[in-house]
């Protein structure tokens, strides 16, 4: 029984000053060894050149090579060993099994949705500056994905007000009763 | 989120937002590699939200949070906002 091969991912890093022959080796190489493993390349791309979310060996940009492969996992193995090997040009790589993309029709249902989205965004992100700044917790997944969400949002937020308002409230008498509490205690041990 | 002190009394604190979601459901796909989607799931301070914020089920919970840290490994999302 002819067992399909797993078809995987492979991210890889390089930093951005390498050498185009460098570059020419690396990819050699990741297909020499899923050939090796009686693989297949499905697919080989540049994914994207872009500023680092931290530094990597100082570096703040890198590009992103993508390889998709159907292969044996010696074929991963082995990529990765030669990743290991050649740090100083592969800062980070990642091997994952590779998710076909969902069908194209399920995409198109959930497009009307998605089309409607800039215009929730630009009415929701105007009112509540208040929100966004009250703290952390905020999200930008707040965005209501609905155009039928929209009017409980609003209802929300003057309630969610009302909240802040009482807390500040409860905060400015509690700064009040301390140091009442404070006179109390320094009164009592002057007494005795 | 304020912090008050303890025994205050009151709420001690407030749910920022429990909407469900389903990413399935908008057509789209958990992707380490899809920053703009991962990063509506993370707090100013690059922290993961909790379910409890992202209206996300279970299992795609689970699955952002994956996706996120992988995305932090490649240095696709940052780890905190001190990086040096």
């Amino acid at each position: 029984m002819a067992i399909e091969p797993t078809k995987y991912e492979t991210l890889y890093l390089v930093r951005p000053d390498i050498s185009p022959e460098d570059l020419l080796t690396i990819q050699n190489r990741v297909e020499q060894s899923v050939a090796g493993n009686g693989g297949e390349m499905i697919k080989f791309e540049k994914w994207a050149e872009r500023d680092l979310a931290y530094r990597i060996e100082n570096y703040t940009r890198g590009t992103y090579y993508i390889a998709v492969y159907a292969s044996d996992p010696g074929a991963v193995t082995d990529i990765e060993r030669y990743f290991n090997l050649s740090k100083n040009n592969v800062l980070r790589f990642m091997t994952v099994k590779y998710i076909e993309d969902q069908k194209p029709a399920d995409a198109a249902i959930s497009a009307p949705p998605q089309a409607s989205e800039p215009e929730d965004q630009s009415a929701f992100q105007s009112p509540p500056s208040t929100r966004e700044s009250q703290a952390e917790g905020s999200t930008t997944a707040e965005q209501p994905q609905e155009a039928k969400e929209q009017p409980q949002e609003v209802e929300e937020q003057p309630q969610e007000a009302k909240e802040q308002a009482q807390e500040s409230e409860e905060r400015t008498e509690e700064s009040q009763e301390q140091p009442q509490e404070n006179e109390k205690q320094t009164e009592g041990g002057s007494e005795s | 989120m304020s912090r008050r002190p303890m025994g205050g009394g009151g709420r001690r604190f407030y749910s920022r937002r429990k909407k469900p979601r389903d990413l399935a459901k908008e057509g789209k796909q958990i992707d380490y590699k899809d920053t703009e989607l991962l990063s509506q799931f993370i707090t100013e301070r690059k922290k993961i939200l909790p379910r409890r914020n992202t209206g996300l089920s279970r299992q795609e919970q689970r699955k952002v949070a994956i996706a996120i840290k992988r995305a932090r490994f490649m240095a696709l999302l940052p780890y905190t906002v001190t990086h040096k």
